[in-house]
């Protein structure tokens, strides 16, 4: 397959073509330095294609903040239908450790239990990748998510004054191109960018082991002194599992009609840094502290999931870290794991 | 039957009182689940026989605190109304001074027939059953509190900070645009109302079970705020300090 490169104009143009059929969204600049959102476009110039990151990952677009999973009728007789809403969608200018976090909720959410608004969306959804501009908290390298080879209907790398190398992903991307003036790459640009990526990637920050071994190092540390380190700051905000792009937990709640005819079932994001989040009907908290929820956190991104999915629930990102207004790090987090397993001083289990 | 339902106002500007009225697309559902039998902002007609009080503001006379023990007496349930009665919120800024200071500042020398005492929570002069917190109350939170307990149902308050909200909302850290926000230990519920219209939290609402106090004091400070500036960030609407009284 030939390589083939997209000007300004046909970028342009390519946004425009893509309205016509579905909700195009992409990242906007936001109000404060360094912030940008996902958001519909109504103005293709608007779009910000040279960004760092999202405050909040495109999860939210299959798996909004706030959903309706089910309306109910109270009374004789009872009734209910379950709530799916779903639109095509474009997501344009989705950075490659996003796009591997929907994957992992793919994964996730098809697992035992398919969930049917995840899968119903993510059916309707098309995804237009965009390189990235890391910044000193990204660690995609580490994770291995600095670049994705599926997940994508096209995949766009920078060339300069507003043209993309184009890469296909899938059959609807071939499509989407269809119509457009399109050049063939030299063999100069496809070199550039590739050493491009690969100088990105020697000056992220690493973790000082491969990304294989990891569950391996989180074997006997549920007493290691890191967790209460790290803990100490923690506000149990849940920004961190809030802006995550690989984190699934939603709470489930029942709001009944003040007239109490009807209600909704709805989920809302929830997070596992959230004081009440292990609090059971008797009352009893079983991550009643805060190191123990940071622990839980990074055993399950790192070491549970990872274990049964085969991949890290990490993509990388550096959103927790970034936002966190006390910056807990988990490159830090690893790292010091990662010397405490190697010098063997652990402690207890 | 339905419940019977009374609104009593003590130290406060009576906003969250007024909130109450302000519901005016759900107010009939409300009057179909309780019946309202004294409540002076909004009926002539009184009752002593009352279910459910909701009382509004401190308490910060004598005469205060006969009245709400009065009204314990009366109410099978009690439940704090707004910031005043949960927190005193801005009213118990004159603890940190002598009484008589403050009656003199306010009033001058005809000051001093006044009849006042350092202004506390309800919590601190009766057993209260439940606090709906906020300057002013969240309407929404305090239809779900009269639909739940028209259930027979004990309301709930979330136990997670504004910034649980913030982010649900996707609105950028009010720290990254260079303003100072009590949101990582304020309790939620509010929707992140100040932040979202560009302001930041002030934490009307109080605090979360359990604030990392001395983490966001650190913060504030490595955001260029003196110890003085973070106290008063702390204090603005959580003054009340047992200890002073």
């Amino acid at each position: 397959m030939t390589v083939r490169v997209i000007d300004k104009q046909g970028v342009r143009r390519l946004v425009e073509n893509l309205q016509q059929e579905a909700k195009v969204v992409a990242p906007h600049r936001r109000e404060g330095e360094n912030q940008w959102a996902f958001q519909e476009v109504t103005d293709p110039d608007q779009i910000c294609l040279e960004y760092v990151t999202t405050c909040l990952p495109p999860k939210e677009f299959a798996f909004p903040t706030r959903e309706t999973l089910v309306r109910y009728r109270l009374g004789d007789p009872f009734a209910a239908e379950a709530v799916i809403q779903a639109e095509p969608i474009v997501l344009f200018g989705v950075h490659p450790c996003d796009i591997y976090g929907l994957q992992c909720l793919d994964i996730a959410y098809c697992d035992e239990h398919c969930d049917p608004n995840w899968v119903a969306r993510r059916a309707q959804m098309r995804i237009v990748g965009v390189d990235c501009i890391p910044d000193e908290w990204c660690f995609c390298a580490a994770m291995g998510t600095a670049t994705v080879d599926s997940g994508f209907d096209l995949f766009l790398n920078a060339l300069g004054d507003g043209a993309y190398l184009v890469e296909v992903g899938t059959e609807a991307g071939e499509k989407m191109l269809a119509g457009l003036e399109l050049r063939e790459a030299t063999a100069a640009e496809i070199a550039a960018v590739k050493k491009r990526l690969t100088q990105r990637i020697k000056r992220e920050r690493q973790i000082e082991e491969d990304t294989r071994n990891l569950p391996l190092r989180f074997t006997g540390k549920a007493q290691s002194p890191v967790w209460e380190k790290h803990a100490e700051r923690c506000y149990s905000c849940g920004t961190c599992v809030l802006v995550c792009p690989t984190c699934i937990c939603f709470d489930v709640v029942d709001e009944v009609s003040l007239d109490l005819q009807e209600g909704t079932r709805d989920r809302v994001w929830d997070g596992c840094m959230l004081e009440d989040f292990a609090v059971v009907a008797s009352g009893e908290n079983f991550r009643e502290e805060r190191f123990q929820r940071l622990r839980h956190r990074h055993f399950r991104k790192y070491a549970y999931l990872f274990t049964k999915y085969g991949r890290p629930y990490c993509c990388g990102c550096g959103r927790c870290v970034r936002q966190c207004l006390v910056h807990i790090d988990p490159v830090a987090i690893l790292n010091d794991l990662i010397a405490e397993s190697k010098g063997g001083a652990t402690r207890g289990a | 039957m339905k419940p019977r339902v009374a609104v009593f106002s003590f130290t406060s500007c009576e906003g969250c009182s007024l909130a109450i009225l302000e519901c005016e697309n759900e107010l009939l559902d409300v009057i179909n689940l309780v019946d309202f039998v004294r409540w002076r902002e909004a009926m002539t007609e009184t009752s002593d026989e009352i279910d459910i009080a909701f009382v509004d503001g401190s308490i910060s006379t004598h005469e205060d605190v006969r009245k709400l023990q009065e009204i314990r007496e009366m109410s099978k349930m009690l439940i704090a109304l707004g910031a005043c009665a949960h927190t005193t919120c801005i009213t118990g800024l004159k603890n940190r001074f002598g009484m008589s200071q403050v009656k003199e500042i306010v009033y001058g020398p005809d000051g001093a027939q006044f009849d006042t005492i350092p202004a506390r929570p309800l919590r601190a002069v009766v057993p209260v059953d439940f606090e709906l917190p906020g300057c002013p109350i969240d309407r929404g939170e305090f239809l779900r509190c009269v639909r739940d307990l028209a259930l027979g149902k004990k309301p709930k308050l979330p136990n997670y900070p504004v910034c649980v909200e913030c982010k649900r909302k996707g609105n950028v850290c009010v720290f990254f645009k260079g303003m100072k926000c009590m949101g990582p230990v304020a309790r939620a519920g509010c929707g992140a109302l100040c932040p979202s219209f560009g302001d930041y939290c002030e934490a009307c609402r109080g605090f979360v079970d359990n604030p990392n106090e001395e983490s966001h004091k650190e913060t504030l400070t490595e955001h260029g705020l003196t110890v003085q500036e973070v106290m008063n960030y702390f204090t603005l609407f959580n003054a009340y300090d047992e200890s002073q009284i």
